[in-house]
């Protein structure tokens, strides 16, 4: 029978060669022409009749005059077509894939009855390679794909296989924008977490895994250039569909284990260079990474009414090994001489020559401390559901019901904390969707009404217990020195070693008391979209969608810091850094803990609209290969918080254009030649409006040590004495009253000699530039796409971007009021009796006691990428994907989130989109135009896999994959008094070096057994990082902690960092950094860690680790 | 495949075009002084000088009486000169460290045409490579400190002691060279202005129907015979002075004065301010009121 069919069919051989405009979000399009075999006219009113496994019941499209015919709505899958038509013979292919969100072209020539053909091999199996429909750049990862090659369980970790895609430490970003700015979609509802704009779960230091790839059928990954239905994205988009019923029951019970335990080798010892405390990552302690769970679709009605549910557990534990160090010193034995000792006498941070001895690397050499390993963990436990409901009504009307959830638990670890219980704090962090969509067709399917409406939920509780929520956290974190190790702990064989020698066992940063920032939040997004899309004639034919998309998101936020305030102890004082309340502040302020009145918590209520309506044409013109795809959408947001109505942000006139031509020069379907162009814009997470608009008051104050505190010594040079004062037994308690003030009589005044004793840094509500412009990107590119021989396809992409607004707050005043606008936008506006301007402002030179006016730059974020990529779908057992690109990403605005904020030392950027630290300070806007963290001008993409038919039901694969990309640049950072470290560029950014380019090799075997159909065994073992790289992926740019100004025109650029002395290098090369000076005036301390690898936990990469598979599926 | 060669040539142009690095940039040219001036880290507050041909002079400074005790006119604060480009720091302070005797270097520094500073103290310089300002590029910062214990940065600068009378002229003045050798001269002078401190508040005697006599001790860092005073009367308005008004025909250098021509059961209210024999002035005193019989 089917040899009969073959014979009879003569299928054009690209012809499923189209991949039009996105139609839909979760669904797929088939469109073609058929046309008679002997005549090669097309063929009026044959009936193309549609069937797939995916799909309920079947679809059913008439040709018109032109042979056209069109079938949309289809879900993603294997697909038949069959042709019918009184005359001709009856014509079928099955070679489809179709995939979300994709129109693939199957043109059909059916055979006349009288005509006799000689039988011919029919090209089968011919997967879609060249993407000679749309302009639109990114790709598709298929479940072939996942199941082949190793690639991470997560659609985060397999969105990172499309080419132009890096990873970041919220998740994945495309082009060089940062994860926050895409939007991710799952099944068409928009779970993008409302708050800081990144994927699902992954909140600052809270990530949850996503949904595992057992339940995904498909992952649409468009890194730019998508059409206007979609938006609120300058990043791209990453366009989950889950799987779903069928008329047959299939389902799987599967388990996956990454025992760490037993594989994976211990991490690289992480800590600052030289200081007592290190750590590593310890999996022989117990680490693992398990999921395992079930999943079952079926029919409840035969072609009616179809179900899926899948759930699973997913457990992680991660255990560390902390542990104490005393640094081998010049004079100890064997180190006599600076040359035994490798000692470059490196002036360190208490300006005194470094007696520390070096290895050949220069690392600190060091004698770790016996008896003083202390076992850590992390840990997660998520569960995680899914269920989908899908109904046809009729043949033209179809409706869906499918829910998401993943309630979860974790224990986060702070390594500097105290080696006690407090250290580990539990956090409660839940997610929730519900999705409902109607498809319906009219006019003889030439009108699609499709309508979703949706409401995702998300909610964090961090549960510290009473000491961690009562406690004020303290960082013994004083820029100008050391503190002594033995200053915190005592326990074992510690004061012995560190022998009341700073040198020995010097510590920075050093945490204790409580948890410091803590927070419950409850996060709510109702989203609803529908569309028309009316099918016409015209000069060829169009596709013409008319689309509205609504969504409302709200946050409640309850917050606070344990105890009332954090305090950094600093220059002789308890500085409270952070704390929420408002000061009354007289005339002349006295340094009185009266003028302070504190909020112990803040209770914030914050909502945004973001209303976006859409037209979009796919205008494929007649008899010329060239299809032209254009639109535009209008997108609104209004953002407020509800203690002041009056301050909004509100943007109503984003009007986004776009356009693509594609031209098959071939004619054949055999390569193209395309150009787009559009603007896109991004909609602000609600963290602004609930940090900016609300009534959140932050101030700072310093208590002195003494007299308030008089068990501290007071002197520089006491304070840091090993043997001398146990500052681990400091009461933090102590250093609040009852009623919530400050327990000490007298403060200080905040900067001796300059400026104010009380700062105010975020008092009130934050007023909004008149006419703020939203945040936004013009994407461009063309491409050039050719299939060599037969599935495999040569492309070469350029794909550009410039960031065109942003949004940012600013201080006009340098740290005394702030203000949201767009900077460098040239407009003045007044509020509350305070001028402000995005373009002039006023800073104060502390050397020459004058006040100098300054320019708030325009943002810039260039970025232009060449790659050269090659894709061989699966066909004849095998697949493979390769690219690489080479890229420059460049300006002043890395986007939502600051990787170097902090410089590296807290391990991620701060994450507050629209109102980081980037803008605030007119001081330190200079030197920053340079390369960008996110540049990787080398990446280089392989994967692939084959899969060996051993016996007809036994197969065996292998698969492989590897990344290797260019390390990203690194900066020498400075601090400020106010903002504390690693805000302020000493030179230009990015040109202190690079980390080192990283190599992953991923291998994966997968056995798959029929042993009674159709119950099929499979089992796999994915080996990442195969090689058991661990290069550095994050160097500490910290090259002073002290406050200070810039080096303009420096001219210093070089190969800095990871050299064996960084500092020593940066210091010859360029001899302006010696003569560097505090705001005040006195030299500033050097970090002699500056260039080495950070001490955070993402220092590194992660290690060989190996995991096993194991499923039972039918 | 000609098709695919044509495209492998456009992606080298393409490579190469990217591949450019936009942020070499470079200030050519000699050092030039964009500015000067001085600077009172005692109140925070800059002085900025005016070009006279190739020389900048910073005028009015004023100095404080009683920063210090016992109570002596001086100034706390340093002279500073801006460059518009990077110089060259080891020519300028040969420590990266510490600031450096401005005696051992390419620098002169003379206090009342004096090139001998103050006892017990030593001018130094630093070199500043840090700018707030685009257009602005390094600095030379010159300030007295203590002898016996050099200072790390001029935030350990002494006070430098002025006159009560006379204004106080401090010179600056030196070559600095840019990375390049190309070299600059500066000259900086600042006229740091006499304070004689504030006089006593206003006592008074021999009060009429219509004149009182107005007393006041000296101001605190008053030159006797040489510093002059002026007293002013203001009308009571409320309980409070009204506008002050100099009654003096010309600056006196008694510390008493007798106001004549008052009216019958009126209330008044003087001050008194101290001023220089050339003529600067100082903080007026506290007012104090008095009511004719």
């Amino acid at each position: 029978m089917r040899k009969k069919l073959l014979r009879l069919l003569r299928l054009v051989p690209i012809a499923v060669a189209f991949w039009g405009v996105a139609s839909a979000q979760t669904t797929g399009t088939i469109i073609g022409v058929v046309t008679d075999a002997a005549t090669g006219k097309p063929v009026a009113g044959a009936l193309v009749v549609a069937t797939s496994p995916n799909l309920q019941g079947e679809q059913t499209a008439m040709t018109d005059e032109g042979g056209n015919y069109r079938l949309g709505q289809l879900p993603a899958g294997q697909y038949k077509l069959v042709v019918q038509l009184q005359g001709y013979k009856p014509a079928e292919r099955t070679d489809i894939r179709l995939s979300v969100d994709k129109t693939l072209r199957a043109n059909i020539t059916a055979t006349p009855e009288a005509v006799q053909l000689e039988e011919q091999v029919v090209r089968t199996g011919l997967a879609p390679v060249v993407n000679v429909g749309s302009a639109e750049a990114g790709g598709v990862v298929s479940r072939e794909f996942m199941s082949t090659v190793p690639v991470g369980r997560s659609f985060q970790a397999i969105a990172q296989t499309v080419p132009q895609a890096a990873g970041d430490v919220y998740g994945v970003g495309f082009q060089g924008g940062q994860s926050p700015e895409n939007s991710y979609i799952v099944d068409g509802l928009n779970v993008t977490d409302p708050v800081y704009g990144s994927a699902p779960g992954t909140w600052t230091g809270r990530s949850a895994p996503t949904l595992l790839s057992n339940f995904i059928e498909e992952v649409d990954v468009k890194t730019g250039s998508f059409m206007p239905e979609y938006g609120r994205a300058t990043g791209g988009i990453i366009n989950v569909v889950t799987k779903g019923g069928s008329n047959e029951f299939h389902g799987s019970v599967f388990a996956n284990l990454r025992p760490d335990s037993l594989a994976t080798p211990d991490g690289k010892i992480v800590g600052r260079d030289g200081e007592a405390i290190a750590w590593f990552s310890s999996p022989g302690e117990g680490t693992y990474n398990l999921d395992f769970g079930g999943e079952i679709g079926g029919p409840i009605l035969k072609d009616k009414l179809w179900f899926y549910a899948g759930f699973a557990p997913i457990i992680t534990k991660t255990y560390y090994n902390r542990f104490q160090r005393s640094n081998v010193l010049l004079g100890d034995a064997g180190y006599t001489t600076p040359a035994e000792c490798s000692n470059t006498g490196v002036i360190d941070a208490n300006r005194n020559p470094d007696p520390r001895c070096r290895d050949s690397s220069g690392f600190a050499l060091y004698n770790k401390i016996p008896g003083s390993d202390a076992t850590m963990h992390t840990g997660q436990t998520s569960y995680q559901y899914v269920g989908k409901l899908s109904y046809l009504i009729d043949s033209n009307n179809t409706l869906s019901v499918a829910t998401y959830g993943q309630p979860s638990t974790q224990t986060t670890w702070a390594p500097l904390y105290a080696a006690n219980d407090n250290a580990n704090v539990d956090t409660a962090v839940n997610s929730f969707d519900v999705l409902g969509k109607y498809t319906g067709k009219f006019l003889d399917k030439h009108l699609v009404v499709e309508v979703d409406a949706g409401v995702h939920m998300q909610s964090i509780e961090q549960q510290p217990n009473a000491y961690q929520s009562t406690t004020p956290l303290i960082s013994w974190n004083d820029p100008s020195f050391y503190y002594g190790l033995t200053a915190f702990e005592s326990a074992g064989s510690l004061e012995a070693a560190c022998n009341a020698n700073l040198a020995r066992c010097p510590i920075r940063g050093y945490l204790t008391g409580g948890n410091g920032f803590t927070d419950t939040n409850d996060v709510t997004r109702y989203a609803g979209r529908a569309s028309v899309a009316y099918l016409f004639s015209g000069a060829g034919q169009h596709n013409a969608k008319l689309g509205i998309d609504l969504e409302r998101n709200t946050l409640d936020h309850t917050k606070y810091y344990s105890g009332g305030y954090q305090f950094q102890a600093r220059g002789g004082n308890f500085r409270a850094v952070r704390g929420y309340g408002n000061f009354l502040i007289p005339a002349t302020p006295t340094n009185d803990p009266n003028e302070i009145f504190p909020t112990p918590k803040v209770a914030t209520s914050s909502s945004s609209n973001n209303f976006s309506y859409f037209l979009q044409d796919s205008w494929q013109v007649q008899d010329t290969g060239l299809t032209i795809n254009a639109g535009i959408r209008l997108e609104t947001q209004k953002m407020e918080e509800t203690s002041n109505p009056t301050n909004t942000l509100n943007v109503t006139d984003s009007w986004a254009p776009r356009v693509q031509a594609i031209w098959d020069f071939t004619g054949t379907g055999r390569g193209k030649i395309s150009g787009n162009w559009g603007r896109f814009f991004w909609a602000v997470p609600l963290d602004m409006g609930d940090r900016t608009f609300g009534n959140e008051s932050q101030i700072q104050f310093r208590e002195p040590f003494n007299p308030c505190y008089p068990q501290l010594p007071q002197t520089a040079a006491t304070r840091n004495n090993p043997g001398g004062q146990v500052y681990g037994t400091f009461d933090p308690t102590a250093l609040v009253g009852p009623d919530g003030k400050p327990a000490c009589a007298t403060l200080t005044p905040f900067n001796v000699g300059f400026g104010n004793f009380l700062f105010n840094p975020y008092g009130g509500p934050t007023p909004v530039q008149p006419g703020l412009k939203a945040s936004s990107v013009d994407m461009f590119g063309g491409d050039l796409e050719y299939e060599v021989v037969s599935d495999l396809s040569v492309g070469f992409v350029y794909a550009g971007r410039r960031q065109v607004n942003i949004i940012e707050d600013m201080s006009p005043d340098d740290g005394g009021h702030f203000f949201i606008g767009n900077p460098g936008s040239n407009t003045t506006f007044t509020y509350g009796g305070a001028t402000y301007s995005t373009t002039d402002a006023v800073m104060y030179d502390s050397v020459t006691g004058r006040s100098i006016n300054v320019k708030f730059p325009e943002a810039e974020r260039s970025y232009d990428s060449f790659t050269v990529k090659l894709v061989k779908n699966l066909s004849k057992n095998w697949l493979a994907q390769a690219s690489y690109t080479y890229s420059v990403l460049r300006g002043n605005y890395a986007g939502p989130f600051m990787s170097d904020y902090g410089g590296g030392t807290g391990g991620q950027g701060q994450l507050d989109p629209g109102i980081t630290a980037a803008f605030d300070l007119p001081s330190l806007l200079y030197n920053t135009n340079g390369y960008l963290p996110g540049d990787h001008p080398h990446t280089i993409k392989l994967f692939g896999a084959y899969t060996w038919n051993v016996t007809p039901g036994f197969n065996v694969t292998g698969g492989a994959g590897y990344t290797g990309q260019s390390g990203r640049p690194n900066s020498a950072l400075g601090g400020h008094d106010l903002y504390g470290a690693g805000l302020a560029y000493i030179f230009q950014q990015g040109f202190a070096g690079r980390t080192p380019f990283t190599h992953q090799v991923d291998l994966r075997a997968a056995l798959s057994w029929v042993f009674s159909a159709p119950y099929e065994l499979r089992f796999s073992i994915d080996v990442f990082n195969v090689l058991n790289q661990q290069a550095v992926l994050l160097y500490d740019q910290n090259y002073t902690f002290d406050g200070m100004q810039i080096i303009q025109k420096a001219g210093c650029k070089g190969d800095f960092v990871g050299t064996s002395n960084p500092v020593a290098k940066l210091q010859s090369t360029c001899p302006d950094v010696l003569y560097l000076k505090t705001v005040d005036g006195r030299p500033i301390g050097v970090n002699p860690s500056w260039g080495k690898p950070a001490p955070t936990n993402i220092s590194y990469q992660i290690p060989l680790q190996l995991r096993f598979g194991l499923a039972l599926a039918f | 495949m000609k098709t695919l060669t044509k495209c492998m040539l456009a992606a080298l142009v393409a490579t190469a075009a990217v591949g450019c690095d936009p942020f070499e940039e470079a200030v050519s040219g000699p050092p030039v002084v964009i500015t000067a001036g001085f600077t009172d880290t005692a109140n925070a507050v800059g002085f900025s000088a005016t070009a006279s041909g190739s020389a900048w002079i910073v005028s009015n400074v004023p100095s404080t009486c009683g920063l210090n005790t016992p109570a002596v006119p001086e100034m706390s604060g340093f002279i500073f000169v801006k460059f518009n480009k990077l110089l060259d720091g080891s020519q300028i302070q040969t420590s990266p460290v510490d600031c450096t005797p401005v005696g051992a270097l390419n620098l002169a520094v003379t206090y009342n045409g004096s090139a001998t500073p103050p006892a017990g103290t030593d001018w130094y310089a630093c070199y500043n490579p840090q700018a707030p300002s685009p257009d602005e590029g390094a600095s030379v910062i010159v300030f007295l400190g203590d002898a016996l214990v050099p200072p790390v940065g001029w935030i350990d600068a002494v006070s430098i002691p002025t006159s009560g009378d006379a204004v106080t002229t401090l010179q600056a003045t030196g070559t600095a060279h840019d990375k390049d050798g190309a070299a600059v001269s500066f000259d900086v002078t600042a006229n740091l202005d006499p304070d004689p401190g504030v006089p006593g508040t206003p006592t008074f005697t021999g009060t009429t129907a219509t004149s009182t006599t107005v007393n006041w001790a000296a101001a605190e860092c008053a030159v006797a015979g040489t510093t002059e005073y002026e007293v002013e009367r203001a009308p009571d308005v409320a309980g409070a002075p009204g506008t002050f008004a100099v009654v003096t025909p010309a600056p006196i250098t008694a510390l008493t004065f007798t106001d004549n021509g008052l009216t019958t059961g009126t209330t008044y209210w003087y001050r008194v301010t101290a001023s220089s024999s050339g003529g600067v002035s100082g903080v007026p005193s506290a007012a104090a009121s008095v009511t004719t019989l």
